[in-house]
């Protein structure tokens, strides 16, 4: 009993430190994802579903499922910065298919 | 004048070239030359097609499936449309002035969009109806569908025959047309492609079954009953599929940025004349 008992308390001195640095991970994914967004979004580059992904990574999030939270927020933040880049390219090359 | 100072002045000049906004000054905006060197595209990419069958879109450059709507024109599903606009047209408005105190006999279809000085924005027909209906204390109408669809295609009717004839010449109207080339040129969403990709560049190439239709003369058969749809709807419906469609979050009808690039499609359509309302696939 005594051996479970330290056992649990063990396992719990472990595990909730890593959950809340877990929760936190996800939550700075999150609020990261959306800064990039709203970043695209102004430059008119915002991508179809970065918004839904966003979203999908806050109902994780309060669902408790963290890993799948961050996955999703971190797709969000790949697809702003893809957008971002195409809008820095575009500065360069969109006279590019202009007839002449 | 210092080395050291001079190379800080020409890293700072090139600095300043390479993070400036692309947007050039508007004497170099010249959208009569641009006009001309696309339709020179188009005419050099089809050389059989008269000059002004570029307003029957994919049908002039696709005899086969002109033969299936030409068979639909027969018995045009948007006929109602038109009926009903007029119907509308007609009802006064609760202060007794009407839509006739704004556009005449309504046959101003042809001279949209155009660029508002005062407002300092580019006015398309369905926004400018819906500005008289609130100037005359009416609520606005629906961009996509309904009745303000009804409306425009009314006035896309009696405009038939009419040619497009826009004008972009003052400063802000020559910043507004080139926001909205560089918006129909500009490559976006998770596709990579642009409103030119399709209709520019692959005018004629096939996406799965469906050609696709030259960029010169798209916007005069609008609004446009789509079988696809099952109605008739706006321009405006169709651009935002078409930005989804490339991947990219689509904005609401009569955006600021989808009212410019209207104004960039009409100016390289300038002198075709107006067959709307249409039908496509």
């Amino acid at each position: 009993m005594k051996m479970k008992k330290a056992a649990l308390i063990f396992a719990l001195a472990f595990a909730l430190p890593s959950l809340a640095q877990d929760k936190a991970g996800a939550q700075a994914a999150i609020e990261k994802a959306e800064m990039l967004r709203k970043e695209a979004a102004a430059a008119e580059m915002e991508w179809r579903f970065t918004g839904k992904r966003i979203k999908e990574a806050k109902a994780a999030l309060e669902k408790g499922d963290f890993a799948q939270a961050e996955k999703l927020a971190e797709r969000a933040q790949w697809e702003s910065e893809r957008a971002l880049e195409q809008a820095k390219t575009a500065e360069q090359v969109w006279k590019v298919g202009v007839p002449k | 004048m210092s080395r050291r100072f001079l190379f800080a002045r020409v890293v700072l000049a090139c600095c300043v070239a390479v993070l400036a906004p692309a947007q050039p000054a508007a004497a170099e905006i010249d959208p009569e030359a641009d006009r001309k060197a696309f339709v020179r595209y188009f005419h050099s990419a089809f050389p059989n097609v008269p000059p002004d069958d570029y307003i029957n879109g994919v049908y002039a450059i696709d005899r086969q499936s002109r033969e299936q709507w030409e068979a639909i024109e027969e018995f045009p599903p948007y006929e109602e449309s038109v009926e009903k606009g007029e119907e509308l047209y007609d009802i006064p408005f609760a202060n007794g002035k009407g839509y006739a105190d704004c556009f005449g006999d309504g046959a101003v279809r042809h001279r949209y969009p155009f660029y508002d000085e005062a407002a300092g924005e580019v006015i398309t027909l369905e926004y400018d109806i819906n500005r008289c209906r609130a100037a005359n204390g009416e609520k606005p109408l629906k961009w996509e569908r309904g009745d303000l669809v009804h409306l425009s295609a009314y006035m896309a009717f009696v405009s038939r025959g009419k040619r497009l004839d826009i004008k972009a010449e003052s400063e802000g109207a020559l910043a507004a047309y080139e926001r909205g080339k560089r918006f129909y040129y500009t490559k976006r969403g998770y596709l990579n492609n642009s409103c030119s990709t399709c209709h520019v560049q692959g005018a004629g190439r096939r996406v799965r079954t469906e050609v696709l239709h030259p960029a010169l003369g798209e916007i005069t058969h609008w609004p446009n009953f789509r079988l696809k749809w099952g109605h008739i709807a706006t321009l405006h419906k169709r651009i935002s599929r078409c930005h989804r469609d490339q991947g990219a979050k689509r904005f609401q009808a009569q955006h600021p940025s989808y009212r410019e690039v209207e104004y960039f499609m009409t100016y390289m359509s300038n002198g075709l004349p107006v067959n709307g309302p249409g039908v496509r696939k």
